[in-house]
């Protein structure tokens, strides 16, 4: 059976969906892309215009139509061609010298090692893998979306949707690279601490 | 935390699913983000149990 979604309460007077930060990035890559395009576009006119003075230009003017159209497509692919190698490498680059994505990351979850202790004492990590764009005034809530429990008598347990939402709530203030989250047994809560 | 009576301590997970959400201020939009990891799951099969990411394969 698909375990059921229980989304916890969440405050905040401004929120932004993954969603409007997927358009706004594509707005802002189109952006780029417009105004790289409207560069290059520029750079070909005044290219144009510097040719039709020269004598190179009154030699080509004597050739077919054609051939001209060919020539000005072929320039336009090994142009655009250029700009995209030229945008990957230099995006390679930097994310190999940066070690990592130079984009805005959301947190990134993992669990640490299992330990002989109880299965809820177990610390995950969350880090920002994002090398430029910092993180501020995390908060995060641990949802346990479901979870199956047998008591001592080999009676299975149901948790109301009260007690499976909103479990865990931890506020952190302040510039986050790293948090180590840790599950006391029992509690079901979850601790922060700053590593 | 108890339920029934008894200590949550003394029940056996057989299954349990997790996801974090998190908000945060991202220095790029100064906007408050919401985001939610994907699920982590509790593997009760092996001794000890651990956390791995994602759902099992059923």
């Amino acid at each position: 059976m698909e375990p059921t979604f229980h989304r916890a309460n969440v405050r905040g007077s401004r929120r932004l969906s993954r969603d409007t930060i997927l358009i706004q990035s594509t707005i802002l890559f189109t952006s780029a892309l417009l105004f790289i395009s409207v560069i290059f576009v520029t750079i070909f006119i005044l290219d144009r215009r510097d040719e039709k003075h020269s004598d190179a230009h009154r030699a080509e003017r004597q050739t077919s139509k054609r051939s001209r159209a060919l020539s000005l497509v072929w320039r336009a692919i090994r142009w655009v061609f250029g700009t995209a190698v030229a945008l990957v490498s230099l995006a390679a680059s930097i994310y190999g010298i940066l070690g990592g994505p130079f984009w805005p990351t959301e947190p990134h979850f993992f669990p640490s090692p299992p330990s002989l202790r109880s299965s809820f004492d177990v610390p995950f990590t969350v880090t920002n893998d994002g090398k430029i764009f910092s993180v501020y005034h995390l908060n995060i809530s641990c949802v346990l979306m479901k979870i199956t429990m047998v008591g001592p008598g080999n009676m299975p347990v149901s948790f109301q949707k009260s007690i499976m939402t909103n479990l865990l709530r931890i506020k952190y203030y302040g510039r986050v690279t790293r948090v180590l989250i840790n599950v006391p047994s029992g509690t079901l809560c979850l601790l922060v601490d700053k590593t | 935390m108890s339920v029934g009576g008894q200590d949550v301590a003394d029940f056996n997970v057989k299954e349990a699913y997790i996801v974090f959400i998190s908000e945060y201020e991202s220095s790029w939009s100064g906007l408050l983000t919401k985001s939610k990891s994907t699920p982590f799951t509790l593997v009760t099969s092996s001794v000890p149990m651990y956390w791995t990411v994602g759902f099992p394969l059923r």
